[in-house]
């Protein structure tokens, strides 16, 4: 706003100094114009008179009576009788003291002495009636009129100057509010708000002026920055996903390492215990206390060797080998071989897959391993039973960053459950080795890190979801391959 | 690889009284395993059920004893190592006595034994590995098959 105030201030002064000028130069215009009018009008009367006195110059009565006569008509006009030679005390004698007389005597150069003084226009006009030349009439023509024409005249120009001067502040204010006072604010608006994260912000000039071209221009700043806004927010996305899974791996490899090292520590004792517990029960057929407790520390130690070939078989994992494989006929086979698990934990299993085949290029077993671990999962998640349904379907997606991120063939096996589901926070952790909800004992917490695992091994991975309540759903990519020519599967 | 033949063979390494033998010709068993418990108890199995049995806990005490070993007037009929012992590895001696163009069978113990520990078993021409925990009757079991094959049920100390 302060811009258009500048800008109408120096177009006001300009204009100010402008309308001065040019009043003046009117004035003084019309001022000479007038001034050369009544001189000319002075001197047509002067000539006309010179003229009627030089005819009648015989009969004084009849001249003095024609003086008296134009005196009586020109109210503004005195005419009288002067000899430039009378002394200063005549009533003849001039009131100006008049120069040359040689050009006196010419008629064209008297018009031109005509000479203001004292609120009076004088003019002489030569009477040619002695040839000493020095009888004139004396024209006097108050300049009151002219003073009053003279200062209307001023009036009026001023007044158009002010008024003149007021509607072009008013048009340049006007213009300049239009072109600057309001689009400056909204572009310092527009600038702010970009730099405030609104990126998405655009503004609209309908100029075509250099404040609309710098409208655009940062228009398409602002594109460009939300652009970068957009690319920089998945930049970090990627790595902070690409790190979490490097973590992921790197926790595996650290648990492997360190289970197979203890594991190789702890074989041995545990044989110690276990033959020891299983020489008391040879030694000691009829004690049914030492049998007892000699079964019990048997058991016992068989339990952490369970568990450690479990973690073993998580940290010794070896390259496996992929084919062809259908994996509708894998569905099948894990519902076989669950179902009796599944309707002791009063569970049924549907399976909903397509007519036609489903070939993934994966390792069979790994697979059959991954989708036993999820049947067995949901289970486990319904305490009091439900349906659980296992889906196979083909599906172009696009795999996550690690995997190489570009769209391609996949086929989606998920595992469906209506139990407890599992609370967000746990969700985060549930392929972390050793993670577990379920009771002591129940569960090592290594199985769906396995299964995390056997996927990557497999170019595949898990997509989660679960709502406390209601239940999960485990689905895992792995990719699609032709349906293979030979059948030897 | 390199025996030391001058050394004596160590007291600690060296065989327990045997068993009662129930006939004539008892075989003869070297046990390599560090673990003192453990060899103790495989080797009251072993002997429980018949063997005579000498016990080694280490690669060194094998090695400086491998002349005396291999000059003894009662031939090793079956060797049970551990693979990991202090010293030369279980497989590492295996190895050096097949360089030695001795063809002693072996039977090898190793904790929770990945796939190469099998795999370089198998190259030795190993008879089998076991991976520990094992129940020791089934280590018995496969000693009494390999060495009295025609002995009928296996000679044991159980009831």
């Amino acid at each position: 706003m302060r811009l258009t105030i500048k800008l109408t201030l120096a177009i006001t002064a300009a204009i100010v100094v402008v309308m001065v000028g040019l009043a003046g130069v009117a004035y003084h215009l019309l001022d000479d114009v007038m001034i050369a009018d009544m001189v000319q009008d002075d001197w047509l009367i002067g000539r006309a008179m010179a003229a009627a006195e030089e005819q009648n110059w015989e009969d004084a009565t009849k001249a003095q009576q024609l003086l008296a006569e134009i005196n009586q008509h020109a109210p503004n006009l005195e005419v009288r009788l002067v000899n430039l030679r009378a002394k200063p005390n005549d009533s003849t004698f001039p009131t100006l003291a008049l120069g040359d007389l040689a050009t006196f005597h010419d008629d064209e150069t008297s018009r031109h002495l005509a000479v203001q003084q004292g609120g009076y226009l004088y003019l002489y006009v030569p009477l040619h009636v002695d040839p000493t030349g020095t009888t004139a009439l004396e024209l006097r023509e108050s300049l009151a009129d002219r003073d009053v024409y003279r200062h209307t005249t001023l009036l009026t120009l001023a007044g158009t100057a002010v008024l003149m001067t007021l509607l072009s502040m008013l048009a340049a204010f006007g213009v300049g509010t239009r072109l600057i006072g309001r689009p400056i604010p909204a572009l310092v608006n527009f600038a702010a708000a970009i730099g405030a994260g609104e990126t998405d912000r655009r503004i609209v000039l309908r100029q075509r002026d250099e404040i609309g071209v710098l409208a655009n221009a940062m228009n398409t700043m602002a594109e460009q920055i939300a652009n970068a806004k957009t690319q920089l927010v998945a930049e970090a996305m990627a790595r902070v996903s690409m790190v979490e899974q490097l973590r992921h791996a790197d926790r595996l490899k650290t648990v492997g390492t360190l289970a197979s090292g203890l594991a190789h520590e702890i074989g041995t004792p545990l044989n110690v215990i276990g033959g020891r517990a299983k020489w008391l029960l040879n030694d000691f057929p009829d004690d049914p206390r030492v049998q007892e407790s000699a079964r019990i520390i048997d058991e016992q130690a068989s339990r952490i060797n369970r568990l450690i070939r479990q973690v073993l078989d998580f940290a010794r994992r070896h390259p496996s080998e992929k084919g062809p494989t259908e994996v509708r006929q894998l569905l099948t086979q894990a519902e076989h071989l669950l179902t009796s698990f599944a309707t002791k934990g009063s569970a049924t299993l549907k399976i909903i897959a397509p007519d036609a085949p489903l070939f993934a290029w994966v390792n069979r077993d790994q697979i059959t391993q991954v989708l036993t671990n999820l049947i067995m999962n949901a289970v486990q998640a319904m305490p009091h039973g439900g349906r659980i349904q296992i889906g196979a379907r083909p599906l172009r997606v696009t795999p996550p960053l690690d995997l190489g991120g570009s769209i391609g063939d996949y086929i989606e096996i998920a595992v469906e459950d209506e139990g407890v589901g599992i609370d967000p926070l746990q969700l985060q952790r549930i392929f972390e080795p050793f993670f577990t909800t379920k009771d002591v004992g129940l569960g090592t917490g290594l199985g769906l890190s396995i299964a995390y695992s056997i996927l990557r091994e497999n170019d595949g991975w898990f997509v989660v979801t679960s709502v406390l309540g209601q239940g999960s759903r485990f689905a895992f990519f792995v990719p699609a391959t032709p349906t293979p020519r030979s059948s030897h599967l | 690889m390199n025996p030391h033949p001058t050394e004596p063979f160590t007291a600690n390494s060296q065989a327990d009284t045997p068993s009662p033998a129930q006939d004539a010709q008892p075989r003869h068993l070297l046990l390599i395993e560090d673990d003192a418990e453990f060899r103790k108890l495989v080797g009251a199995h072993l002997r429980r059920a018949g063997f005579v049995v000498t016990e080694c806990a280490s690669g060194y005490a094998f090695v400086s004893g491998l002349n005396t070993f291999t000059n003894s007037p009662r031939p090793v009929d079956l060797i049970i190592s551990d693979v990991r012992v202090p010293g030369l590895t279980g497989l590492e001696i295996v190895e050096g006595l097949r360089a030695l163009q001795i063809d002693v069978p072996v039977i090898f113990m190793t904790a929770y034994g990945d796939a190469s520990t099998h795999q370089q078993a198998q190259a030795l021409k190993a008879i089998g590995t076991f991976d520990k925990p094992f129940d020791i009757e089934d280590l018995v079991t496969a000693v009494q098959m390999l060495l009295c094959p025609a002995a009928g049920p296996p000679r044991s100390a159980r009831p």
